[in-house]
């Protein structure tokens, strides 16, 4: 039972998030990307920073 | 007649259902509570670090600060919750006594793919559980960030941050501060208020980065002699400890298992997370006495504000692991005994040639220390789980193999990872961006545009 597929909230206890079932993986692997581009991107601008006042 | 009793009994039902709800509902809410006043001890963290630290460093400091707290997060739902379950009884993954633990349950409850992780109408418990413990984990992460301020490079910084918030203090929390921990079942460990678990892991993790970092430029001199490197803004700097001691409240809070729930260990009675009996009137006495120790024993050894507030934390930490049980005068006397000793430490770890910046080993590492070990000496005998006759008993003992294990679990991993990161470029600043100020560096940005003028009155 689902309330999206039943169209109702009336009976149902569990879980009920988006994507339940189908979707966990891919929104987990979601944040593990985009924590890796943002950590890549903010030691790519700390280290040109550090080349900057380096060679002022 | 039979009516009577058909419309008694579904009173009752009623009755029952609407005190069942209420009951979860004011779980809910207590725990969901402890996370916004656990937030203040960030928000003091970072008035703390920023006010600690030179204008030229101040919001740099800052941002490592808030960017801490943010990465832990999603590391501690990956993976922080899950070591929490899995590894109470060792690193095999057994299921303990009270078949609360071990890897099949860990994967059941506490897995990023459970269903117990997200909205679920039948889970009133699992979000604010996580919720509480990502604090605490964000808490070992800003002891760190005190210590390591002005010179640490931020990625590196960030690696430091969610090994210890997302895996190191955790797995200190399953071995002794799990029912099923093997610190508690097999030795009777106890620390109520996390001065083990938290504080000394947090406070020897900083010692072992310290080490691979080194002191800031100006901090010592060539025949060794410390000079004070004073921040920018004592003010800022004491707000955010009274901040942080107002956020303790909500720590020790978490650290509180309510009655009458499913999970909980009584039907009528707050215990620890131990499942013992306690009292939160109770612990209130101690936290107020330990606080107050804290301040006048610091004020006696140093009359200087910044160890003043540091000793009304360090009051509290020393009394944090037997909270729960002190008598509360020797609360004040533990309390003060350990803010009294603090500048001594500091002062003797300045003599080893470590800048603590914020005297964050002293008050975390060591007070945390003494504060488990205090246990084992007046504590002694209590049962240190509930059950029947004939538990496992609180014994120093026990509490000194609790602080060996919480020491090297702390230490070893803060030591060879910053020790890696040294090898590899990730650990320090360059010489020239730590003169400039890393502010200006890579902010980019002045915490103070117009610059700060000092006051001069007339007659000067």
């Amino acid at each position: 039972m689902n309330p999206v597929t039943q169209g109702t909230w009336d009976g149902f206890e569990g879980a009920f998030y988006t994507g339940q079932g189908s979707m966990e993986l891919i929104w987990l692997l979601a944040t593990g990307v985009l924590l890796i581009i943002a950590l890549w991107l903010g030691n790519k601008h700390e280290e040109e920073a550090y080349d900057a006042v380096s060679k002022k | 007649m039979e009516q009577e009793l058909a419309n008694l009994a579904a009173t009752v039902a009623e009755l029952q259902a609407k005190a069942g709800s209420n009951g979860s509902m004011f779980a809910e809410t207590f725990y969901y509570l402890t996370i916004p006043l656990m937030v203040l001890i960030h928000v003091g963290f970072l008035a703390y670090e920023m006010g600690a630290s030179r204008s030229k460093n101040a919001l740099a400091s800052g941002i490592k600060n808030i960017l801490a707290f943010a990465m832990i997060v999603p590391f501690f739902y990956y993976v922080g919750w899950w070591i929490y379950w899995a590894f109470p009884t060792g690193l095999t993954g057994a299921m303990g006594a009270m078949e609360i633990s071990g890897f099949a349950y860990a994967n059941e409850v506490a897995s990023p793919l459970s269903e117990y992780m997200g909205p679920n109408l039948g889970d009133r418990a699992s979000g604010v559980f996580w919720g509480a413990f990502v604090l605490f984990a964000a808490t070992t992460a800003s002891i760190l960030s005190g210590a390591v301020i002005e010179r640490i490079k931020l990625t590196g910084f960030i690696i430091l941050a969610v090994v210890l918030g997302a895996f190191v203090w955790i797995l200190a929390a399953a071995w002794g501060w799990h029912a099923d921990g093997w610190l508690v079942s097999k030795f009777g460990y106890h620390d109520f208020g996390a001065a083990g678990v938290v504080h000394m892991i947090a406070g020897f993790f900083a010692l072992g980065v310290l080490i691979n970092l080194g002191p800031r430029i100006g901090k010592f001199n060539p025949d060794g002699t410390a000079n004070a490197l004073s921040g920018h803004s004592m003010p800022m700097t004491l707000i955010g400890l009274m901040l942080i001691i107002a956020g303790f409240w909500g720590f020790l809070m978490g650290c509180v298992i309510v009655p009458g729930e499913a999970w909980s260990w009584s039907g009528a009675i707050e215990t620890s997370i131990y499942g013992t009996p306690m009292t939160m009137s109770g612990m209130t006495f101690n936290i107020l006495m330990g606080f107050a120790g804290g301040i006048i024993g610091a004020w006696m050894t140093t009359r200087d504000p910044f160890w003043m507030m540091s000793g009304a934390l360090g009051g509290i930490i020393s009394c944090a692991a037997g909270i729960d049980l002190w008598w509360p005068p020797l609360a004040f006397v533990i309390g003060f005994i350990g803010a009294a000793m603090m500048p001594y430490v500091a002062s003797f770890v300045e003599k080893l040639g470590i800048d603590d910046a914020v005297g964050a080993f002293t008050v975390h590492g060591f007070l945390g220390l003494f504060g488990v070990i205090v246990v084992g000496i007046v504590g002694t005998g209590y049962p240190a789980m509930f059950g029947e006759a004939d538990v496992v008993e609180i014994s120093l003992t026990g509490q000194l193999i609790g602080a060996a294990v919480m020491a090297t679990l702390g230490f070893v991993p803060g030591y060879a990872v910053s020790f890696i990161l040294k090898v590899a470029g990730m650990l320090r600043v360059p010489e020239a961006a730590e003169i400039v100020g890393l502010d200006e560096t890579k902010v980019p940005a002045s915490a103070y545009p117009e610059a700060l003028h000092p006051s001069v009155s007339p007659a000067e």
